[in-house]
């Protein structure tokens, strides 16, 4: 176990936190450990489970990838700062939705 | 910043007054025309817990991000939908900044700011013992006794208790 801390913030939430990671964590882990400081506090919950994705300077990383891999493809150093963002809902059989 | 210090209430030593009765947010409407999607929101989510009994909810689990040239939390006075980050590399550390003007600032004479500790550094550094929220409260010298609170015990979430399900939306009508 190696705890990182990073900067972590909802998309969508007003401030960021600070937030301990694990290099096994998954990308979908971190996006736990993030989420409950916003989600449920000050941020409401999506209306369905839509999932969400972590981005590290805009662009999404696998979802699958553990947080000690993030490093060897891009320079991650203490406190930096990671997003969280709520994926796209997708209409479906409502009003305009194709047949 | 209401709505940050509210928050983080147990880190002050005063009862902040933020929370918004319904008469208070109709002027604030008034006022401030996207105050209620950028604010308003995240009060329903506040008031709900507040009138469910999940006390527990409206209080902080962690720090926020400092910056390291105001000390400020990162965040958003105007919209939350422009929060960005501004950090940059001096000398192999990453400095976080609350704002272009900061981190500006920071460039112009990054010796007379680098090296610097501001309490999340100190925190992740091993300074503040236990590495928890409780930790740093006590670091901060902050007891119950003395520690924020609500100054209104939560009388203007009362406003909106009636007919729970219905209060976001009429909050945003009135």
């Amino acid at each position: 176990m190696a705890l990182f801390p990073i900067i972590g913030r909802v998309v969508g939430g007003f401030l960021p936190h600070l937030v301990a990671v694990d290099a096994d964590d998954t990308m979908d882990e971190i996006v736990e450990k993030v989420a409950v400081h916003s989600v449920g506090r000050r941020l409401p919950r999506p209306s369905r489970h839509v999932g969400y994705d972590v981005l590290l300077d805009g662009e999404p990383l696998p979802p699958s990838a553990t947080f000690g891999l993030v490093p060897a493809e891009r320079e991650v150093l203490p406190l930096q700062w990671f997003d969280v963002r709520f994926r796209e809902e997708v209409p479906t059989g409502g009003f305009g939705s194709p047949p | 910043m209401h709505l940050g210090t509210w928050f983080w209430r147990p880190t002050l030593f005063w009862k902040p007054n933020a929370g918004v009765s319904r008469e208070e947010r109709a002027w604030l409407n008034e006022k401030y025309l996207t105050w209620e999607e950028n604010w308003g929101v995240l009060w329903d989510e506040i008031i709900d817990n507040v009138n469910n009994g999940r006390l527990q909810d409206t209080l902080p689990t962690t720090l926020p991000a400092l910056c390291n040239l105001t000390q400020l939390p990162l965040g958003s006075a105007t919209s939350r939908h422009d929060l960005a980050p501004h950090q940059l590399v001096h000398n192999g550390r990453l400095y976080s900044f609350d704002s272009a003007v900061s981190q500006w600032c920071f460039e112009q004479d990054p010796e007379r700011y680098a090296g610097h500790q501001n309490v999340v550094d100190r925190f992740i550094g091993g300074q503040i013992q236990p590495a928890d929220l409780g930790g740093g409260l006590a670091w901060m010298g902050l007891t119950p006794e003395v520690m924020g609170d609500d100054v209104y015990n939560y009388a203007w979430a009362k406003d909106y208790a009636t007919g729970q399900a219905g209060s976001r939306s009429a909050a945003l009508i009135r």
